[in-house]
């Protein structure tokens, strides 16, 4: 290709349109379009426009070449078309929910193999998470983008049946948003194992250091009063759920009954994480970081943000459901 | 009229009559700029982004045949309806007096 400088807006827009254009339709493409090109330049000369300014106009409208073979070719101009779009989603949602807790888990137990210190792990179980999310989306959506444009040569003209939906899918209606059992059992088994981290890290050592185990992980000193106020709150919490799902449904009471206890745990135990007394004295030193306060900080800051967020998740949840509940 | 939603209602009202419109008309043969023409002095106000790539597609859908006129200084793409495509006229036509009645009736209904 030599240079474009004499080549005219005409010429330069059907070189476009023959790039975009396949190998096999790219003259015959190209003689339509240049019959159009000079049939509205015809008109519009005929009509007295200058010459220049007639070409402009006719090739703006003609718009963007690829946009026109696009058009002219029929060819899809969008990534996953409303054939394969709810599979598409259907099917990414499965797979990231089913795959991302695997792989988060399987980070933590290499960390904890590897004996890297807290905030190391928990910086890896995060980075390797996203970036196996980002993977997941990256590769379903290659695979849906090439099914939406060959998908019809695989399966001559025949569209395959949307495997991911039918009749028998349909989600049971829940009358007055019932809490189910799954959620009952989910919240007794994260306040027990709640609990039994909050008595295991006096005796079983969390990290090593210099092949000497480190326990505990939380100021001793705590146990005076703190410790016991948040395991009874932990207590009252599994209560809570417990009677929650006895009465059936969720109201205004259960969600303010939440929120008390939700307060009653996060205020006291972030006060106590952001002024350091929450762990023990020398935990720093002994995972490794005693000489980077910095790093030390951002982990406590990003910590309480997640802390912070679970807790105002639970909150709203509890009063979007108890808004579900009484509408019906 | 006027506003945009409106000229949506009928865009997509006469999508279909263009075809239509195409399969009769170029029942004598006809290239694309003198088709927008005709069709546009019979009060058919077609886009030219939208016909063009409509007679390509009729044409590969086998209800047009064409041919390349080199006589003229300029050659030009003649379309002309096949065989297939006056049959699918004629469906097409049927299908329109039958809607046509069809909403008249229910127009006079109380």
């Amino acid at each position: 290709m030599t240079t474009t400088d004499d080549a005219s807006l005409t010429d330069r827009y059907l070189h476009a349109v023959a790039r975009a254009a396949p190998e096999r339709q790219r003259d015959g493409l190209r003689a339509e379009v240049r019959e159009r090109i000079a049939d509205e330049l015809d008109a519009r000369l005929a009509a007295g426009e200058p010459a220049d300014t007639a070409e402009r106009a006719v090739l703006t409208g003609l718009g963007d070449p690829m946009r026109l073979v696009a058009a002219y070719l029929a060819r899809p101009s969008r990534l996953i078309g409303p054939r394969y779009y709810f599979t598409w989603l259907r099917l990414l949602r499965l797979v990231l929910v089913i795959a991302l807790p695997f792989v988060a888990l399987a980070a933590a137990i290499v960390g904890g193999i590897d004996r890297d210190p807290v905030g190391t792990v928990i910086g890896s179980v995060i980075w390797t998470t996203i970036s196996a999310g980002i993977q997941i989306c990256f590769w379903v959506t290659l695979v849906f983008a090439l099914l939406d444009r060959f998908g019809d040569r695989l399966s001559d003209g025949h569209l395959p049946e949307d495997a991911t939906w039918d009749l028998d899918r349909l989600p049971p209606v829940e009358r007055g948003e019932r809490m189910p059992r799954a959620e009952l059992i989910t919240g007794i088994v994260l306040g027990a194992v709640l609990i039994a981290l909050l008595v295991a890290q006096q005796f079983v050592p969390f990290a090593w250091h210099d092949r000497t185990a480190i326990v505990p992980l939380l100021d001793p000193a705590l146990w005076s009063f703190w410790l016991p106020y948040l395991l009874a709150v932990i207590v009252a919490g599994l209560a809570l759920s417990i009677a929650t799902y006895r009465r059936g449904r969720r109201t205004w009471w259960t969600a303010a009954a939440n929120t008390a206890l939700v307060l009653a745990f996060s205020v006291p135990g972030l006060w106590l994480w952001s002024t350091g007394g929450l762990l023990a004295p020398g935990v720093v030193d002994a995972i490794g970081l005693g000489d980077r306060p910095e790093t030390v900080r951002t982990i406590g800051i990003v910590l309480a943000v997640i802390w912070v967020a679970i807790a105002a998740w639970s909150v709203i949840d509890g009063f979007r459901r108890a808004h579900v509940t009484g509408r019906r | 009229m006027g506003d945009e939603t409106t000229e949506g209602h009928l865009q997509e009202l006469r999508r279909g009559t263009v075809v239509l419109a195409c399969l009769l008309r170029l029942r004598e043969p006809g290239y694309g700029y003198g088709l927008l023409e005709q069709l546009g002095a019979a009060g058919f106000k077609v886009d030219a982004n939208t016909l063009y790539p409509l007679l390509r597609r009729l044409e590969q859908q086998g209800f047009l045949r064409s041919e390349w006129d080199t006589r003229e200084s300029r050659p030009r793409k003649f379309y002309r309806t096949s065989d297939a495509g006056r049959r699918l006229a004629a469906i097409l036509l049927d299908d329109w007096d039958s809607l046509d009645a069809s909403l008249r009736r229910i127009q006079e209904a109380p």
